[in-house]
This record gives structure tokens, C-alpha cells and sequence, in this order.
């Protein structure tokens, strides 16, 4: 790879990661949302949307893992919108280790 | 070339902007929404590639890439969906958009350079066969089809809806990649049918004889399916999900209508009428690759494709059929002049073989 476009790689990957932040902050949100109102169908549809940009651009970025398991949880809402139950106690402990994974990027990253 | 990428995430845009750009790509305007795409045409700004997202806040890439196809200057531009979705409804929605390609996201961006280059000069290549094919049907005074006014890609084959082209019938199945669906895809090869069609000198004889025979499988499925016809007499039907199919009656119809189709014909050998089934699937999980290789496999069968042919073979090919005969003279300057530029050869992408679940064969005698 050139070093120009290794250097504007490197440009890119730091506004992904502020727009992560951002991200990693709505989704911890949406999760707040459904654990105290149980509200999940309008919450999950917002983890997903942000999800789908994570999915989108984390792999060619360098952040293959990142990309895989926000795919995965992206289609997980996807297929099941009305999670309920131990189903969505299950789906929130996954969101959140996610979570837990993007907030350690941001912290890597200063 | 003048691209026009459209997405809401500006991290795809940047990222777009640098991949493409080290591609050979320089001249590439971003817009972050469907409306600001639509100005910037409205503009006037010449654009030869569309880049589009397909999930986007406030009107969606689906929905942008029919305004775009609906414009009198881009029925033919290729527009390609650069998405992270991968579910058959999206690709489906997409190519009935007028999409000419699929990208799924996370992209590699020697990938999407090809993708490109091959999305523009296949859609180069077809408006100047169709040129030709227009320009040698005035010639011989024969009323063929317009190359204007539908999107390429989604007009029905030989006008018959649910009919499209087979290299486009491919291009969708591979798009669906990994994705798994209840599938019912059946080959046919009407015996015969090949040599009957070399004794057509006529081209729309030729055309309404395929279209007659595409009709009667689509009017024959239970329920809305993809039909084409691939050559050398071998027709093909793909469904997913729905009700089960069956094949024999699809070949029981196809069979009938041959028969009436040659009854008026005195030329028309009856022992030529054979339908053989070359394999099929009924209702099994298969991935669109699988698909895709299944009719490939068909087509090895039938003997008519043994290996890949380049861009100028399968040209050749069509101008061959779509004339009825040899091409002469203006035909051969424009087809020399077609396949004469270095840039233009370019061989298909064919994605790698997987495995292909059994299939099964049977046929049925008329």
C-alpha cells in the first residue's frame, strides 16, 4: 500500500473512531432505554441503524472483529425485531459486551 | 470517468474518496442523501458510474437508483449498491431498481475497482451492440427492438415479464452470495430446438419463437419465478421460496407448446420436439453461489459453454444470433470497431466454484 493512501487510511480511521464513540454512546443509550422501559422494538431499531454503519466500514479500517460481531447482532435485530423475554436479556448481554469493545477503542485511541 | 457516490456515513465517503482514488479514479463527487444527489444532476453535472447506499436516512438508495434510472440521460448508466445489507429482499429490490451491480460492504477496493470497470465497459459494449444490432435491423428492414426507453438491465427478455437476460439471471445469483433460500431452479434443453432456429432467417421469427416458449414457462409457474433462456436450446427457471414446483409439469407445458408452436410449421420435425430436464432442485437451501453454479453447470451439459468465453467471444455470439446470419459488411466495421480498443478486453468475472449440492435428471420424450 502507498504511503499516501496508508496516511489517509490513517485519517479515516481516527474520524471512524470519533464517530464510534458517538455510536458506542447511543448504543449504550438504547440499551439503558430497554432495560428500565422494556421499550425494545424503537431502541433496537436505533442499535441497529448504528450498527449497520459500524458493519459497513469497521473491517476495511482494520477493525475486521469489530465489523463481524456488529453484523452479527445487526442481524440478529434484523430477523427478530421483537426480542422478548430471556431472549432479550440474551441479545442486551451481547450488546453490551459489544459496548464494552467499542469504548475500549475509543479509550486505545485516546 | 466521473463517479457520483452517495452515503449518509461520511467514514464511507473518505474511504471511497482515497480507495477509488488510488484505483485511477480522481474525479468522484460525494453526496450524504438522495436529495442532494438529485441536485447535483439537476445541476447538470455529467456523472458516468452511480456509488450508492441502499439504507439511508430519509429516502433510501433504492428508491434514488429508480429516479435515477427514470432520467432520459442515465437509463443505461451503471449504478452500482454499495451496501452492508446482503439479505435476497435488498438484492432483489436492488436489481429491480435497475441496479447493474452489488457491492457489499465492508468493500475491498481492488474489488470495487473491477467491479467498476467492468460494470462500465459491459454497459459500453451493449449500448454499441445494440447499436449495431439497431443499425442492421434498419439495413435489412426488420422491425427489431429499440435500444431506448427501459433500463437495460431489467428490461424483459425479448419483452417477456419475468423473462430477463441470462448473463444478468448470474450477475443476481452471485450477488446473493452466501445467502441461503428455499430454492426451485430447473434446466431444460429442448432437443432440436438449436438447429430449428439456425433455419430462421428471419430475426423476429427467431424472437418470437424464444418468447412463446419463455412465456409458457413463466405463465406455467405457480407463482412469480426468473426464466431465461441461456442457448443452444436450454431454458432455465429460478423461484425462491413459495410453493414447491414441479418440474416434470413445467417440461409437460414447455413440451405442448413447442408442439403447437412447430404445428403450423411444415419444415418443423416432430421428432425434434424432445424436452429433456438437465437437472433440477425443488424446494432445497441453496446459497446464491450454488445457484449460480448450477446453472453453470447446466449449461457445461448442454454442451454448449465447455470453458469462459471473453467479452468479444459472447459479443460475437450475440450479434451472430441476433442477425440471423453472418454479419456483413457495416455489421463487421462496427463489430471491428467494437472489439479493436485494448481497454475493452475484458473477461468476465466469474466467482470461484463451491460445492453444489446433487442434483438430479430426467427427461421427457414429446
Amino acid at each position: 500500500m502507498s504511503d499516501v493512501l496508508e496516511d489517509r487510511l490513517a485519517e479515516i480511521r481516527v474520524r471512524f473512531v470519533s464517530l464510534l464513540c458517538t455510536r458506542g454512546e447511543t448504543i449504550q443509550n438504547a440499551i439503558g432505554l430497554i432495560e428500565t422501559e422494556r421499550c425494545a422494538r424503537s431502541a433496537l431499531k436505533d442499535v441497529q441503524n448504528e450498527l449497520h454503519k459500524i458493519t459497513g466500514t469497521a473491517a476495511t479500517l482494520g477493525f475486521r472483529d469489530l465489523g463481524e460481531r456488529a453484523r452479527h447482532f445487526e442481524e440478529r435485530i434484523e430477523n427478530c425485531p421483537d426480542h422478548a423475554g430471556a431472549e432479550l436479556d440474551e441479545l442486551l448481554a451481547g450488546l453490551k459486551e459489544l459496548q464494552q469493545m467499542i469504548m475500549k477503542i475509543c479509550k486505545d485511541a485516546g | 470517468m466521473r463517479i457520483l457516490a452517495v452515503d449518509d456515513d461520511p467514514v464511507v465517503l473518505s474511504l471511497l474518496m482515497g480507495i477509488l482514488g488510488r484505483a485511477g479514479y480522481v474525479d468522484i463527487a460525494c453526496c450524504s442523501s438522495a436529495a442532494e444527489a438529485r441536485w447535483h444532476l439537476d445541476d447538470g453535472h455529467e456523472v458516468d458510474c452511480f456509488l450508492l447506499d441502499i439504507r439511508m436516512p430519509d429516502e433510501d438508495g433504492i428508491s434514488l437508483c429508480k429516479s435515477i434510472r427514470a432520467r432520459a440521460g442515465h437509463v443505461n448508466t451503471p449504478i452500482i449498491m454499495l451496501t452492508a445489507l446482503t439479505d435476497v429482499e435488498s438484492v432483489n429490490d436492488a436489481f429491480e431498481a435497475g441496479a447493474t451491480e452489488y457491492v457489499t460492504k465492508p468493500f475491498d477496493g481492488l474489488e470495487l475497482g473491477a467491479r467498476i470497470r467492468t460494470a462500465v465497459a459491459l454497459n459500453r459494449m451493449r449500448q454499441q451492440v445494440a447499436e449495431t444490432i439497431e443499425a442492421a435491423n434498419q439495413v435489412a428492414k426488420f422491425p427489431g427492438e429499440t435500444s431506448g426507453g427501459t433500463p437495460y438491465e431489467m428490461r424483459p427478455y425479448l419483452g417477456v415479464p419475468g423473462a430477463i437476460e441470462f448473463v444478468t439471471l448470474e450477475n443476481y445469483l452471485l450477488r446473493l452470495e452466501s445467502r441461503v433460500c428455499t430454492t426451485h431452479i430447473f434446466a431444460f434443453q429442448v432437443e432440436g430446438l438449436q438447429a430449428y432456429l439456425s433455419g430462421i432467417n428471419n430475426l423476429p421469427a427467431r424472437h418470437a419463437l424464444i418468447a412463446g416458449l419463455l412465456q409458457c414457462l413463466v405463465s406455467g409457474a405457480a407463482a412469480k419465478g426468473l426464466v431465461s433462456y441461456a442457448g443452444n436450446g436450454v431454458f432455465v427457471y429460478v423461484k425462491f421460496n413459495g410453493k414447491p414446483l414441479k418440474a416434470e409439469e413445467l417440461a409437460d407445458r414447455l413440451k405442448n407448446e413447442i408442439s403447437d408452436l412447430m404445428a403450423s410449421d411444415k419444415k418443423a420435425s416432430r421428432a425434434s420436439c424432445n424436452v429433456k430436464i438437465l437437472r433440477y432442485h425443488e424446494r432445497e437451501l441453496l446459497t446464491g453461489r450454488q445457484a449460480a453454479d448450477f446453472l453453470r453447470a447446466s449449461i457445461d451439459m448442454s454442451g454448449q459453454r465447455a470453458g469462459m468465453k471473453t467479452i468479444e467471444e459472447e459479443l460475437r455470439d450475440i450479434l451472430y444470433a441476433d442477425l440471423g446470419y453472418p454479419p456483413i459488411f457495416g455489421h463487421l466495421r462496427a463489430l471491428s470497431k467494437l472489439l479493436s480498443a485494448p481497454a475493452d478486453r475484458v473477461r468476465k468475472t466469474v466467482a470461484p466454484r463451491s460445492t453444489t449440492p446433487s442434483s438430479k435428471s430426467h427427461s421427457t420424450n414429446a
